[in-house]
């Protein structure tokens, strides 16, 4: 049966996780857990400085439990927390202007490396798909990208600017080298190697004139074989792009994006979330406290896939929601994080 | 008899007509122009007097725009000398990425035009110059600089930072977690921008 004919869907609340003593900015599964007898991990941070680890009791059990609180890694709000894809490392991106990079010794965290370099604020952090890279951005308005070496050495590659206003997200695309950056100056930036020099350039700017988002664009995600993006913005939409996957995974940087639809009406205040599970199930989190769920529709048009909504949860946290993170695994667990000072996990699952 | 005086009062005149013959409309002409005149002697003054300030204004600016360019490159040519000096001592201390990095900072700064300011080519330069240093200093771990080394963010950013919040809070001052989300104790406008400037300017 496929996402689309099952019925009576709903999005249940299985667990709060209470901890944190301000608003929770960010969420990160760790990779290969949840799966295969191991537990779910979880990784939060926000605005009392800390990051939070967070463990699924057993693997049967719906239950998390706060396995560790690390307080002394930044001095600054924790705004953004990602692990690399073999789960080894985590890197943390604080207002403080450094991103850590963190081990696992045992039960206990302990930070490696710090990168500094930016001016001011890191609002986000991301791992390319082989663990190779690492890209940091800042309201400084510039984009760094980091090569990852033996022994948490970490190169700087490139500073790449072009944005003309603070850069809220940079997310890697899944399958290929190509660094994807959003920004408060409404656009989104595609940046790619030229050859194998270090020469990172924009290879495309996704802008109001190519259909993009009229206000702040605050994340992207993509689907699982990478020849979608979803983004969402301070303007209230969420836009879904495609790109041509057979050129850009043959190594034709120049291969575009373009716009295949729009989705407003949905909610009502800024949407700060977006995030694309790998069954295909679209969940975005925002400013009224919603979050929303979105598969293919399947009557398709002419000019391309539609989407609909599958739910939407009102009032799903007592304020605005900053992030939605769905599991790696087919569990179908998804997890928000708040203003509220929560992170709630929630399980779809069919009512019958 | 009165032919006789008519063309002796023309011969009275003629020397006085001759001698006005150059004035190709009227002897009022003159008086007509005055505004003109008047307008292009004010003109020759202001252009004399605004030609040697602009040229003051001129010096004061080249003077500071030369000193903090040469202080800059200045800085980046010593840091470059000691980091070539080391590579000589002990080859494989910096990566290969951070020396073709120092290699190409050293050819800028050669390169660099510096006694042709109007040179189009000086932003691009400088502007890479200085991505290349923040680069290689992050890559490095260190903090290098200077009193004066210019900044991505300035007063001028803060402050359209600061008004654009404004504008936000104002626009839906009755949200009330927008208000918490800046701090608990904004009330006003006034105090909301206190508490961003604040927020900006405080030490990390």
């Amino acid at each position: 049966m496929t996402l689309i004919e099952e019925e009576g869907l709903q999005l249940t609340q299985v667990q709060t996780l209470e901890g944190h003593t301000d608003r929770v900015w960010g969420l990160a599964w760790k990779p290969a857990t949840g799966t295969a007898g191991t537990p779910a991990m979880l990784v939060s941070c926000g605005g009392d400085k800390t990051v939070r680890i967070w463990k699924q009791r057993s693997t049967s059990s719906t239950s998390f439990d706060c396995l560790e609180v690390l307080e002394e890694i930044h001095t600054r709000t924790v705004r953004s927390c990602a692990w690399s894809p073999s789960g080894e490392k985590l890197a943390t991106a604080s207002f403080d202007a450094t991103t850590a990079i963190l081990e696992q010794n045992g039960n206990e965290f302990e930070c490696v490396s710090t990168l500094e370099g930016h001016e001011n604020e890191v609002k986000s952090v991301s791992w390319n798909a082989s663990g190779s890279l690492l890209a940091t951005c800042s309201r400084d308005k510039c984009v760094w990208i980091w090569e990852v070496l033996p022994g948490n050495e970490f190169d700087c590659v490139s500073v790449l600017q072009g944005h003309t206003q603070d850069v809220k997200m940079v997310q890697w695309h899944p399958t290929v080298d190509v660094l994807f950056s959003c920004s408060y100056d409404n656009t989104i930036k595609v940046w790619a190697e030229d050859g194998d020099s270090d020469d990172w350039r924009c290879v495309q700017t996704l802008g109001e004139s190519n259909s993009g988002h009229s206000s702040t664009v605050w994340a992207m995600s993509f689907n699982a074989t990478g020849d979608k993006m979803v983004t969402c913005s301070d303007d209230v939409t969420i836009k879904v792009w495609g790109v041509d996957i057979a050129r850009l995974q043959s190594g034709d940087t120049s291969a575009s994006w373009g716009h295949l639809c729009t989705l407003s009406g949905y909610h009502d205040r800024t949407i700060f979330s977006v995030h694309w599970s790998r069954e295909g199930i679209i969940a975005t989190g925002a400013a009224d406290d919603a979050i929303c769920l979105f598969i293919e529709s399947e009557d398709h048009s002419v000019d391309g896939p539609k989407y609909k909504l599958l739910l939407k949860k009102e009032k799903a946290h007592d304020m605005d929601i900053n992030s939605v993170r769905w599991s790696p695994t087919e569990n179908r667990l998804l997890a928000s994080a708040s203003d509220d000072g929560t992170i709630k996990i929630w399980k779809l699952a069919s009512m019958h | 008899m009165p032919i006789c005086c008519c063309s002796f009062g023309y011969l009275f005149l003629m020397p006085f007509i001759v001698g006005c013959m150059d004035i190709p409309d009227d002897i009022f002409g003159e008086s007509l122009n005055l505004e003109d005149t008047h307008l292009n002697e004010g003109f020759q003054e202001g252009y004399e007097t605004g030609f040697a300030s602009g040229k003051d204004d001129g010096r004061e600016v080249g003077l500071k725009t030369g000193f903090t360019t040469g202080e800059e490159l200045g800085f980046y040519r010593g840091c470059i000398d000691v980091w070539n000096s080391v590579i000589r001592v002990e080859p494989t201390c910096f990566s290969t990425r951070v020396q073709k990095n120092i290699k190409e900072m050293d050819e800028l700064v050669s390169k660099y035009p510096i006694l042709e300011p109007e040179n189009e080519s000086v932003t691009d330069m400088m502007a890479s110059l200085r991505l290349k240093f923040r680069a290689i200093c992050a890559t490095l771990n260190v903090k290098l600089e200077y009193n004066g080394y210019p900044k991505a963010s300035d007063p001028n950013e803060i402050q359209v930072a600061v008004e654009d919040l404004i504008n936000y809070w104002s626009y839906d001052s009755s949200y009330g977690t927008q208000q918490e989300k800046w701090g608990p104790n904004v009330r006003t406008p006034s105090e909301f921008a206190v508490s961003c400037l604040l927020a900006l300017e405080g030490p990390y």
